[in-house]
């Protein structure tokens, strides 16, 4: 009998799925990632002389949920057009009858990666709205993410922030079977756990990204107002968030802008500080005059 | 409002309060307090004028304070330099007071204030 | 596939080792099972059948896919002489078959393999049990297993210290699987008349030199580019057909082999769905 070496295995098991397209345009270089519905692999186009990826289901026979959470993810991706969003190229049918989609091949690191180098809260929260507005935008086209987390966000090469794995988005305008259970531990909404994903509303992706702010914020010390607002998204009941991304966006803008925020109510003294805070270099002008006054005042009358 | 506007505003309303804490720091000027301040609110609606306008064209705050002390310094120069009845001159409590205003009004035009936008083509 | 054995007196046969002819209807019907993965019950449903033909067949399929990992185990992990393991590995599986081991086995409490090998600790462990086994002797029926071939195998690693015996048990029933892929991959094709597909996935995938690229397997075969990738895709797409059909000798239930096939392959299969095809 043949004798296989650990290395021809391993070869083997990578092989015996590759991607048999019915065309040449594409050519197939190597795996790059494998979820649980699909494997996607780098590829070269031949037609437009580029880098892509190509996304394939694992349904070796016909599996009608795998088939069409991949068929689903296709049309989200091509239906939401943003710099956050992978574009989809192409879609289509293997020779074996595996489902595929062709996309942009994104080079970077997850979140998770590249989260210890975001050393300052603003580093954080920059790469934090760019997630938000993702969320934001896609929310505003009808479509709800459902398993926002750390290994669903990208960080490319030149600091663009992608959220990717839309294969469990749901569709506002589609009416879905009920009973799935959808998200991450950690990060999924109270409504989610319960399996009503079915109905699920932008607000469970309130939720993630509230558990997603928490996660990048770490246990550095926060401010209380940026705190209210990560808890304002955690809020057990739906109707307690914000009803969108759009208004989580404008509160963090708000926030960093050093404007008060609808998520906390500012005492006297912290309306103070903020104006203060905002302002110092115009106060401390003014003090520096009238200082300077009062010594001139002084001195004259000090024989 | 537009930046060489609100600088020729702020910078007349300084001038004048400027002037009128001559009362304070030199009160043997009081008989002359008039023209004082007149002639503060004048220098001030010039210095703003300019650095407002300067503000409108350079979008630096470095920048935008460094001409309001120059500016100012000049102008509160070219008043110092007036001897009093008595033949001094107040260099210090003119000169000192009236960069402070010029950074204030250079501060004030390069945060707020409307640019002038291009006409779209 | 070269069956030897080591000769000795035989009173009368136990269980018979079919060569891999018994992957057969694959490789007869490639087309039907381009989207529907065999039909085709776990070894264990089928070892439990009242049939006692089909349980022989049954345990026959059971000690393909296990008697080379058992001997590189035996040796490897219990540093056993390549005489003592081969006559360990004829003892426990003849013992197997007779006292029914197999049947006991329980998916809620482990996954077959490690059953399986656990089984094969003990019956080592119980030194009386295995010297009464081997000592049977005339009454035991040996299989008809290639042991200098496996033995020669061993060459490849004879410094191997086996850490985790689980994983080290796993990794060898899965390359004796798809070296048994491998051979009826060649025999099907060389059946076909198509013995040049098989060459190319040889010398693209089995045998790759450092720039094996389509146009040097090309150049080499005397083939167009097209016609490699025409081949390689027929032979990948056989492999992964036959290797899953041979999974099935290496699981006990449904669960464990969509677990394995995902494992090995990352794909998701539907042994329920193809049921009846």
């Amino acid at each position: 009998m043949t004798w296989l070496s650990d290395a021809v295995v391993g070869r083997l098991r990578e092989v015996a799925t590759w991607p048999e397209l019915t065309s040449d345009r594409y050519e197939i270089r190597r795996p790059v990632g494998r979820g649980g519905m699909g494997t996607v692999y780098a590829a070269y186009d031949t037609v437009l002389e580029r880098e892509v990826a190509i996304k394939v289901s694992n349904a070796l026979v016909p599996d009608d949920g795998l088939e069409e959470r991949l068929r689903l993810e296709a049309r989200v991706l091509a239906r939401l057009e943003h710099p956050g969003i992978v574009p989809v190229h192409d879609a289509g049918v293997l020779d074996d009858g595996r489902l595929y989609y062709v996309m942009k091949l994104v080079h970077g690191e997850t979140l998770a990666a590249r989260a210890p180098a975001l050393t300052t809260e603003a580093d954080r929260l920059a790469v934090f709205l760019r997630i938000a507005e993702t969320v934001a935008f896609a929310h505003d086209s009808g479509v709800v993410h459902r398993d926002l987390q750390p290994a669903n966000i990208m960080v490319g090469r030149f600091g663009e922030v992608l959220v990717l794995d839309w294969g469990v988005a749901r569709l506002v305008d589609l009416i879905e079977s009920p009973g799935i259970r959808v998200g991450t531990p950690g990060f999924m909404a109270p409504e989610l756990q319960r399996g009503d994903s079915a109905t699920a509303e932008p607000a469970a992706d309130i939720f993630a990204l509230g558990a997603l702010l928490n996660w990048i914020l770490g246990d550095a010390a926060v401010p209380r107002r940026l705190r209210a607002i990560a808890n304002k998204c955690a809020q057990p009941d739906p109707r307690d968030r914000y009803s969108n991304a759009a208004d989580l966006v404008a509160d963090l803008s708000r926030y960093r802008a050093g404007l008060p925020v609808s998520a906390h109510r500012d005492t006297l003294a912290e309306r103070a500080a903020l104006w203060f805070t905002k302002y110092q270099t115009l106060v401390f002008l003014i003090a520096a005059y009238l200082l300077m006054r009062a010594l001139f005042a002084f001195f004259q009358r000090t024989p | 409002m537009n930046k060489p506007l609100l600088g020729t505003l702020l910078g007349g309303v300084l001038g004048v309060f400027d002037g009128l804490t001559a009362l304070i720091s030199a009160p043997e000027t009081a008989p002359d307090i008039v023209g004082i301040v007149i002639g503060s609110m004048c220098k001030g609606l010039i210095v703003g004028a300019l650095v407002g306008w300067y503000a409108s064209r350079v979008h630096s705050l470095a920048k935008g304070l460094l001409v309001g002390v120059v500016v100012s310094a000049f102008f509160a120069f070219l008043i110092a330099a007036i001897p009093q009845s008595d033949g001094t001159h107040y260099w210090v409590e003119i000169m000192l007071p009236g960069m402070i205003v010029g950074l204030i009004v250079g501060y004030a035009t390069q945060t707020f204030g409307r640019t002038r936008t291009l006409p779209v083509r | 596939m070269a069956v030897q054995g080591r000769s000795r007196d035989r009173a009368k046969g136990v269980l018979s080792l079919s060569p891999p002819d018994r992957l057969s209807p694959m490789v007869a019907y490639p087309c039907a099972f381009m989207r529907f993965p065999v039909t085709r019950r776990s070894v264990l449903e089928r070892i439990r059948e009242a049939d006692v033909d089909e349980r022989r067949a049954a345990f026959g399929d059971l000690a393909t896919a296990y008697w080379r990992p058992s001997y590189h185990y035996l040796r490897l992990h219990w540093r056993l002489s390549p005489e003592t393991a081969e006559d360990v590995v004829q003892a426990f599986f003849t013992t197997a078959f007779e006292k029914g081991y197999v049947e006991k086995y329980d998916p809620a409490k482990a996954k077959f393999r490690t059953f399986l090998r656990t089984c094969l600790d003990r019956f080592i462990q119980n030194t009386r049990q295995a010297e009464s086994a081997i000592k049977r002797g005339g009454e035991a029926t040996l299989l008809s297993l290639d042991f200098p071939g496996a033995e020669h195998e061993l060459a490849a690693y004879p410094a191997l210290v086996v850490d985790d015996a689980d994983r080290f048990f796993h990794d060898e029933t899965i390359r004796a699987l798809f070296a048994r892929t491998v051979d009826a991959m060649r025999d099907a094709f060389t059946r076909e008349g198509k013995p040049q597909v098989f060459d190319v996935f040889a010398r693209h995938d089995l045998h790759p030199s450092a720039d094996a690229t389509y146009a040097t397997v090309a150049a080499d075969l005397r083939l167009t580019t097209g016609q490699v990738t025409n081949c390689l895709h027929a032979a990948r797409r056989r492999f992964r057909e036959l290797a899953l059909a041979s999974l099935r000798d290496v699981v006990a239930t449904d669960d464990e082999y969509r677990a394995e096939a995902r494992e090995l392959f990352g794909v998701e299969v539907s042994p329920e769905r193809s049921r009846g095809v």
